[in-house]
């Protein structure tokens, strides 16, 4: 048995030398100047606690400042006084072409969301596209998230306490990803260590949604209307959706069942 | 810092494209996330530099960027389709056995493929391809252990080993 072992102990290192000549030739060609240059569009994403006061006082001065407009044009012009509900322009734009920081002076999670999908949009030259309804909110411990989806696509809005992630369509390619009355499945990772989702969209009438797994039980996913999500919290739970195998819509016609393949 | 994160990233960035694109299949796909997770290290260096291994934070994070969502779904295509995304390599030096052995790789159960990528590519311990993918590391050796032997139940008739290895293979029940 020990001989057996040692032969494979050999016979594995040769193969792991075949398996990494296969591989040597790749290389990533990102100059070290691409990567601390990009930082500054990831920084608008995780925000610093510091910079989350920076903005939140920027935010309020910008707030006091369109206040004092909205008086004086109520005043003069006799007006309705309703506050606009356009986002708020970034108040800390900076020098050399950095990316606008977005903004939301929204008090609720769906209204920062749609400024900052709106402000992700506008910055992917995709302004005049309308973002998708609100489809779903999931919230679990500090984790919100937020689903726009149509037909054509959806944008997630991961909130983190006052910290924000948005993903989706601005850089996506994905026509029909959701078509109407047909079983869809997507899932993504809030790529922050918040968790993970799992969401599409089903046929009318479904009224369950289960997602399963090459080990260990299926999970039972939240539907509403033609639509489901299901949240897996950061860790092995949020890992194992990239193993999903099969997505499972309960309709009154029967289950209509579609296989996931993985990338 | 950043002179440490500069002799990080040039020590480790083509392992971790490695390992990622062999666990991913998708070569675009791979360079993306890899080159968004060392821009986050970047930003969070003197955090990630306390890591335990920065390396396996790095793959973490760039296969948790590649499975965001829009990504999987501009590429998510039927496994077969995989090797040929995987290759050919960036120099055009590939040759058809590579490109055979990357098909044989992509064919791999996903799980399988990722732990011989992180063990393998990016020579991380069993541990550390554990906590990177949320598995036991007993659970990572049963998974390089099937892998490894499908490998070699697919290479054995057509690669080149010599015959005292071939023959030990065999006796080792291989």
């Amino acid at each position: 048995m020990t001989g057996t072992g040692t032969n494979e102990d050999v016979f594995d290192e040769e193969l792991f030398e075949i398996i990494r000549g296969t591989y040597r030739d790749m290389q990533l060609r990102v100059p070290l100047a691409h990567i601390q240059r990009r930082h500054h569009r990831v920084a608008r994403w995780a925000l610093a606690p510091g910079r989350i006061r920076l903005v939140f006082a920027a935010a309020l001065a910008v707030m006091a400042v369109a206040v004092g407009s909205w008086l004086l044009i109520g005043r003069t012009a006799g007006g309705s006084g309703q506050v606009p509900a356009s986002p708020l322009p970034s108040t800390s734009e900076p020098a050399q072409g950095k990316p606008a920081r977005p903004t939301s002076s929204s008090t609720t999670d769906e209204g920062r969301c749609a400024d900052y999908v709106r402000a992700e949009l506008d910055a992917t030259q995709r302004g005049g596209e309308a973002i998708p309804p609100l489809r779903l909110t999931l919230a679990e411990g500090q984790t919100r998230l937020l689903i726009f989806a149509d037909d054509g696509g959806a944008i997630t809005c991961w909130l983190f306490g006052d910290t924000f992630a948005v993903q989706g369509s601005p850089t996506a390619v994905n026509a029909t990803a959701y078509p109407i009355g047909q079983l869809s499945y997507s899932s993504e990772d809030s790529g922050q260590d918040w968790g993970g989702v799992a969401f599409g969209r089903v046929p009318p009438g479904t009224t369950n949604v289960t997602i399963s797994f090459p080990s260990g039980p299926d999970v039972a996913a939240t539907v509403n209307g033609e639509w489901f999500a299901y949240f897996a919290p950061p860790g092995a739970d949020s890992n194992r959706l990239a193993d999903a195998t099969k997505v499972t819509a309960t309709t009154s016609n029967g289950d209509v069942s579609q296989l996931i393949q993985h990338g | 810092m950043v002179g440490d994160f500069a002799e990080f990233y040039a020590a480790r960035k083509d392992a971790v494209l490695r390992a990622v694109v062999a666990a991913t299949g998708d070569r675009a796909g791979a360079e993306d996330a890899v080159a968004e997770a060392f821009t986050r290290a970047y930003v969070r260096w003197a955090r990630v530099a306390e890591h335990p291994s920065p390396t396996a934070w790095v793959i973490r994070t760039a296969l948790n960027a590649y499975r965001s969502w829009w990504r999987r779904l501009r590429r998510e295509r039927p496994r077969g389709e995989m090797a040929a995304v995987a290759g050919p390599g960036a120099d055009g030096h590939d040759t058809d056995t590579d490109v055979d052995i990357r098909r044989l790789i992509a064919d791999l159960p996903s799980r399988q493929r990722e732990v011989l990528a992180l063990r393998v590519l990016a020579d991380l311990p069993a541990h550390e391809v554990g906590a990177v993918l949320g598995i036991e590391a007993a659970t990572v050796h049963v998974h390089l252990h099937r892998a490894l032997q499908a490998l070699r139940q697919r290479l054995l008739p057509s690669q080149p080993f010599s015959a005292d290895d071939k023959s030990e293979a065999e006796m080792g029940g291989l």
